[in-house]
């Protein structure tokens, strides 16, 4: 060899050779013959939506980008099934099938994998949601419907998983900023570096508004995220997430017991995740997540019980929550597939006067899940998963899932699924504990610090509520026209709630005052839930090249379970209607269009009916040398304003622009 | 003088110098001789060897076959004080390597001729007009060296009613080119080039592409096993087989042809990676749809 080589490079021609391609990088036959590492591998695949076991719409940047949206929320009435309100204007949610919560305390958000759903009172998922920079989502994907068995309690009406944009596709620095009507103001900077095999990115952000006219509801939302990902080597893929943000929403109707106030809220986490190809159909995935988030929400109420009597309402206070769980995903022959795994949570929570106690309360959650994927034909898919939960407070649960997909032909499947999914109590609804202490002094019957009688106990768990669970029967259609360039997914549904939690008003009699029982004490039962059924569908249609059509409609009806009203809080109709239009001179244009039939939001809505609302965006994108950009109107309600979750309540017409650098 | 050797005299000699002795340049040299040898069986003394055994231009051969970049150079330079060189057929070269090697006078002359390794453009994008009907723009990273095909496959992309966008991959620039590259982007079009696709690069081009949903359409089997939806290619034997046809019609008298893409090629696709991006894909119809086109 050595000889051979010695020889080599005394001869001219090599000399010639290394002369030449020493320098630059020159094409050769290398180039076509030599090997790469498989990169794209079974285990790093996503699953075509078509083998998923249920109905999944998934929404990419460019939509978001081109949907005017300023809020996920407001993304997710391209959903079919998805409703939207907002509380007030700094309370913006979208919620599937139901009006039956305005928090999203019956909807999973992940994000990247890590569960946004805050158990600090109610429950709820919509603070985490409004914190996200639209800026860095790659995808939003919504499973319509229930899955605990896969993503377990709270997988209950729907699961939004939200995708972030990997570092390594946003190198670069982005700045955008957003002015328009009703004080919106929005900036987001954002820089991206690294190398082959690391990139970071970093993320300020933040978004302001008057929200709603005549409403105190101001929001001012600010973030500092950052994000790593690192190939460590060809098979493993980490990824580091460190976040911190702060809101500020103003709150209230100007109410003796429901006075005007600002909540804040900040919150702080770290994610990291690592995955590891054990081969190419097989991975490992470890995620553990740490977060810290903080109320302040104090309300003076005040009140007269022969004399005036005020009180603090402090719903204050910390929660923190630690996860840790693994994944593993493995062939066990060629026609079967096993996912199976565990998570383990920890929350602590200290608010001292929701709870009336000086402590914190905390708990542990456990759970186990596995899938089973039989491919017995290549037509058929069936699947079995299921996940059984422990909870410190209500002890374990299984929820199990069935679902097979049956594919006509590679473009068109049917597919029929069965669930069992549940939604576990909050610790408010497990310990609340709400009390209000006279403060001002001078009262004859009631002492500066003593608990104020009638009014004064808001809320006193029993402690005896249990999950709600959910029984889903499903049938769906995926149907892929390639001719036509359009894409429909229909799913038809019988959902059945139980034990839907709810509160009830008790009398508790007064020992020191027995004229002045406490009434009206909430404690949170389970009563009979809603039965729900119907069908939703969406066309996405792309006639023409630059032309795109999505319609998105729900058709449903709620039969009530304990209360008339949960009638009301499905619409019998909804529906959206999308057109992206490219159009000369590179412009985009899009129009959006939502309705529904009239129905009322739990906690306090009124019956609307919400008329159409049309929201339009123009945006011109352009290239200044290197520097990319967009420019863009955007005006949402432009048909008039309609009525949003009170008879009283107005989302009036607004316009903002933005001005977006990539450089 | 022996019998076999007065035999050897009425033969041909033709030397076959290859860049490697194994793997593809085996292959395709195998391939030429089989094709020759079918037609002209026994007529041809064949000196199949590394280029580097070939030290000495005498006794010169009558015809000098180089497989692949590294050999066509050494027999340039073999026979580069030579007024009256023998004719060289390059094969399995790319076109871009073989255009800045090939003496242009040579060239000419009709002394230097090629089977190019690598695909025509107008190949490629009738492979993305056939197996993605509805891609209409075309994205390309593109380095110093791959930036040469892009006037021929501009001609060909407006020709099909394509739109080509391509993002030069500076120095470092990779993440830069991708991004600028993806947004506008129905299909990534992979040219060789060791500046932008390498071993190294390959996979954060396939998953930032995949990332966006925007396949990747390589130019070797390789690609297609790493991740890309599908890629188009001539294997060494194609390749071969199209460089004995030359052969053997300049071996019967007739001109070297000029230079040539290979005629034959595989189209491959990655199901799995099709299936998950909502793709259906048949390579053998697509192949055989491409080649109909090609000879109606």
């Amino acid at each position: 060899m050595l000889s051979r080589r010695l020889f080599a490079v005394l001869s001219a021609p090599t000399l010639a050779l290394l002369s030449s391609s020493a320098g630059a990088q020159e094409v050769s036959e290398k180039d076509y013959f030599d090997d790469l590492p498989v990169v794209l591998s079974v285990s790093r695949l996503a699953q075509p939506i078509k083998e998923v076991p249920g109905s999944v719409t998934v929404i990419d940047r460019d939509t978001i980008r081109r949907s005017g949206a300023r809020e996920v929320a407001e993304v997710l009435r391209l959903v079919p099934g998805f409703l939207f309100t907002s509380r007030n204007g700094a309370n913006p949610q979208a919620s599937y099938h139901s009006g039956m919560d305005v928090f999203g305390s019956r909807m999973q958000v992940y994000v990247d994998g890590r569960s946004l759903y805050s158990s600090f009172y109610l429950g709820d998922t919509h603070v985490g949601l409004r914190g996200l920079v639209l800026e860095d989502i790659e995808r939003i994907e919504v499973l319509r419907g229930s899955n605990s068995a896969s993503y377990g309690a709270n997988a209950f009406l729907g699961v939004v998983n939200i995708v972030t944009r990997n570092a390594a596709d946003s190198h670069g620095t982005m700045v955008s900023a957003t002015v328009g009507d009703k004080g919106i103001e929005d900036n987001v900077v954002r820089h991206g570096w690294g190398d082959h095999n690391a990139s970071f990115r970093i993320t300020a952000a933040r978004r302001k508004d008057h929200g709603i006219d005549r409403l105190y509801d101001d929001s001012h939302i600010s973030r500092l995220q950052f994000r790593a990902d690192w190939l460590p080597s060809a098979d493993d893929e980490v990824m580091l997430q460190l976040g911190a943000g702060e809101t500020a929403r103003g709150d209230g109707e100007g109410l003796a017991g429901n006075p005007f106030r600002t909540i804040g809220q900040s919150d702080l986490y770290f994610l990291l995740h690592w995955q590891r190809q054990l081969a190419p159909d097989e991975k490992l995935e470890l995620r553990a997540s740490h977060e810290r988030e903080s109320f302040v929400d104090k309300a003076l109420l005040t009140g007269n019980i022969g004399g005036p009597v005020s009180a603090f309402n402090d719903s204050s206070g910390s929660v923190q929550r630690t996860e840790l769980s693994l994944q593993h995903a493995l062939p066990l022959s060629p026609a079967l597939r096993l996912a199976w795994g565990g998570e383990w949570r920890y929350e602590l929570l200290d608010a001292p006067f929701l709870y009336f106690m000086a402590g914190s309360v905390s708990l542990h959650q456990w759970r186990g899940f596995a899938t089973l994927e039989w491919r017995p034909h290549e037509q058929w898919l069936l699947q079995a998963s299921g996940m059984q939960e422990g909870h410190s407070y209500t002890g374990s649960a299984f929820s199990p899932r069935l679902a097979a997909n049956f594919h006509l032909t590679p473009d068109h499947t049917l597919r029929a699924g069965v669930t069992k999914s549940q939604r576990s109590p909050t610790f408010y609804e497990l310990r609340a504990d709400t009390r209000l202490f006279n403060l001002t002094p001078g009262n004859f019957i009631v002492p500066v610090g003593a608990q104020i009688p009638v009014v004064g106990w808001l809320y006193r768990s029993s402690g005896t509520v249990k999950a709600e669970s959910l029984i889903t029967h499903e049938l769906g259609y995926l149907g892929h026209f390639r001719e036509a360039n359009l894409k429909i997914d229909a799913r038809a549904f019988v959902e059945r709630m139980n034990d839907r939690i709810t509160v009830e008003g008790r009398t508790v009699q007064n020992p020191a005052l027995p004229a002045f029982p406490w009434t009206n004490v909430r404690d949170f039962v389970n009563r009979p839930g809603p039965h729900l059924h119907g069908f939703e569908y969406q066309f996405d249609w792309r006639p023409l090249p630059d032309t795109r059509l999505v319609l998105a409609e729900m058709h449903i009806r709620s039969k009530p379970g304990a209360f008339v009203d949960e009638g009301l809080e499905a619409p019998t109709r909804s529906n959206s209607l999308a057109w992206f239009q490219k159009l000369p001179g590179n412009f985009d244009f899009t129009a959006i269009s939502t309705a529904s039939t009239p129905f009322k939001w739990a906690a306090g809505g009124d019956l609307i009916n919400t008329p159409r609302r049309l929201d339009i965006r123009l945006g011109m994108p352009f290239a200044l040398g290197a520097t990319r950009g967009e420019a863009s109107v955007t005006v949402q309600a432009i048909n008039g304003g309609h009525q949003i979750y009170k008879l009283d309540q107005r989302f009036d017409r607004r316009a903002f622009a933005t001005l977006r650098l990539d450089f | 003088m022996t019998y076999g050797s007065a035999w050897a005299a009425a033969t041909i000699p033709v030397w076959v110098a290859l860049s490697a002795t194994g793997g593809a340049h085996a292959e395709a040299a195998q391939a030429l001789q089989a094709e020759v040898e079918q037609a002209l069986p026994g007529r041809i003394d064949w000196r199949v060897a590394h280029w580097s055994s070939f030290t000495s231009a005498v006794p010169e051969p009558q015809w000098v076959v180089a497989v692949g970049t590294g050999a066509q150079r050494a027999m340039q330079n073999l026979f580069a004080r030579d007024t009256t060189p023998p004719p060289l057929l390059s094969i399995l070269v790319p076109r871009l390597a073989f255009e800045r090697m090939a003496d242009p006078v040579r060239l000419r002359a009709g002394s230097l001729s090629a089977v190019y390794l690598d695909q025509p453009p107008w190949r490629q994008l009738e492979l993305i007009r056939l197996a993605l009907p509805n891609v209409r723009k075309v994205g390309m990273l593109v380095g110093a060296e791959s930036k040469g095909h892009l006037p021929a496959l501009e001609k060909a992309a407006k020709e099909r009613g394509l739109e080509l966008t391509a993002a030069a991959v500076e120095a470092d620039g990779l993440f830069e080119a991708l991004q600028s590259v993806l947004p506008n982007a129905d299909v990534l079009l992979a040219l060789p080039d060791p500046a932008v696709f390498n071993s190294q690069t390959a996979a954060n081009i396939l998953t930032a592409a995949y990332r966006r949903q925007v396949p990747l359409l390589g130019f070797s089997p390789a690609y297609v096993k790493a991740g890309a939806l599908a890629a188009l290619y001539s294997t060494p034997a194609q390749v071969g087989v199209r460089g004995g046809e030359s052969l053997r019609l300049a071996l019967t008298g007739k001109a070297l042809p000029a230079p040539q893409w290979p005629r034959e090629f595989v189209v491959a696709v990655n199901q799995d990676v099709a299936r998950s991006l909502g793709f259906a894909l048949d390579e053998s119809l697509i192949e055989q749809q491409l080649r109909q086109k090609e000879r109606p």
